[in-house]
């Protein structure tokens, strides 16, 4: 299972995921290790949830693309970006339908880009497992993946669109954090962060030590809240 | 710094050092709070790089060098309240730390012994608020506004 969300942030963008895939053996589900956020270019990162195999045959097609889509992010190349993915997706629900005789649970992808364009802005693209799209930078920010709505919550109160890359991560590392902890979705460590920055033109994914940091922010953060809470109880 | 004090061994004894107290368990925040004021009262050079962050003043290389000693069996992990990792010396670290206090000199240790006191003496929001009070351009990036509270 999977979790991805991306927050547009004032100075770029913030995409963070979960790590933890489930991959099927003959005794029965099991628990993997697996990275979700890609960096396809310099100015493009991809993240997909769904199924391990459609996912990596999304992220080719994207792979093929990638000078065009760094180029000119324009609707005929996007266009013929989805159409593609139509073909695997589509291909993918006949199988699992023609298999199973029904198509619910068929193996499809949830796709995410972040993209830097050339005019300096930062679009969230969405494609749907139908291959329909959307942008995502117009409400701030979105998410993928069976903890989504989870996330969505924790978003609602949290997100501000004048937040900058520092405040996205914190934001981005909490939300991830408890959709592992509390709920029961199958998510898990270790939690990847990527940040786009469009002043900088930076494009990375945290280390281990600013993730270990962010850990730490985020008890401060916790901490806090559990002193204000202390102190409105304390006022009755 | 020569090459037994090393900014990893002084990391070391400061989270073996004995206090009134009697407490050698440290959180990663009064680690961070702890080697920056030893950075900052003993003068110290080729030391950790601290920059404002999102708790104060936080140095990465300090993570790194946490997880290193951990890897070496010098110091684990104890789960604390609210999530908290607290750190604290294994024998052998603790061992190691009593080889770098020599090196370092009573002086040195008397006060990052008066570092850890003051550290462990205060709650969570009182070290920060002091760290603010007394640096605060290490302040500008926090996440806590010691401020609000007071009000």
């Amino acid at each position: 299972m999977t979790l991805i969300i991306a927050l547009k942030c004032k100075d770029g963008i913030v995409t963070a995921s979960d790590g933890q895939a489930t991959g099927f053996s003959t005794g029965g589900p099991i628990r993997q290790k697996i990275q979700k956020i890609f960096k396809l270019t310099d100015n493009i990162l991809f993240g997909a949830s769904g199924s391990v195999g459609t996912v990596q045959k999304s992220k080719e097609i994207f792979e093929r693309f990638t000078q065009q889509l760094s180029n000119k992010f324009d609707l005929d190349i996007r266009d013929q970006i989805r159409q593609s993915l139509f073909q695997i997706m589509k291909n993918e629900f006949d199988r699992h339908k023609a298999f199973h005789g029904k198509s619910e649970g068929a193996p499809l992808a949830d796709i995410l880009i972040c993209i830097k364009l050339k005019n300096g802005n930062c679009k969230i693209w969405h494609i749907t497992p139908d291959c329909a799209e959307e942008f995502l930078d117009e409400l701030g920010y979105g998410c993928s993946g069976i903890g989504d709505t989870f996330a969505y919550t924790l978003l609602k109160n949290y997100y501000s669109p004048e937040m900058d890359i520092e405040r996205g991560k914190l934001v981005a590392y909490r939300v991830i954090k408890e959709a592992i902890e509390i709920g029961a979705f199958g998510l898990g460590e270790p939690i990847d962060i990527w940040i786009l920055n469009k002043e900088t033109g930076e494009i990375k994914e945290l280390a281990k030590e600013e993730i270990m940091a962010l850990d730490d922010a985020l008890l401060t953060w916790r901490e806090t809240e559990r002193e204000v809470f202390k102190k409105i109880y304390e006022r009755k | 710094m020569n090459n037994i004090v090393t900014r990893d061994g002084i990391l070391l004894v400061f989270i073996d050092l004995r206090t009134k107290q009697e407490q050698n368990i440290v959180s990663p925040i009064q680690i961070m709070k702890g080697m920056f004021l030893a950075k900052e009262e003993l003068k110290l050079e080729d030391f950790y790089i601290f920059e404002p962050y999102l708790y104060g003043p936080c140095s990465f290389q300090i993570y790194s060098d946490l997880l290193a000693l951990q890897l070496k069996n010098f110091i684990k992990t104890i789960p604390g309240p609210s999530s908290w990792k607290y750190y604290t010396t294994t024998p052998l670290g603790s061992a190691k730390a009593k080889i770098i206090i020599e090196v370092l000199g009573m002086e040195k240790v008397k006060v990052l012994r008066e570092i850890k006191e003051l550290i462990i003496s205060k709650s969570f929001l009182e070290l920060l608020e002091y760290i603010y009070s007394k640096y605060p351009e290490y302040a500008r990036n926090s996440i806590v506004n010691i401020e609000g509270f007071k009000k």
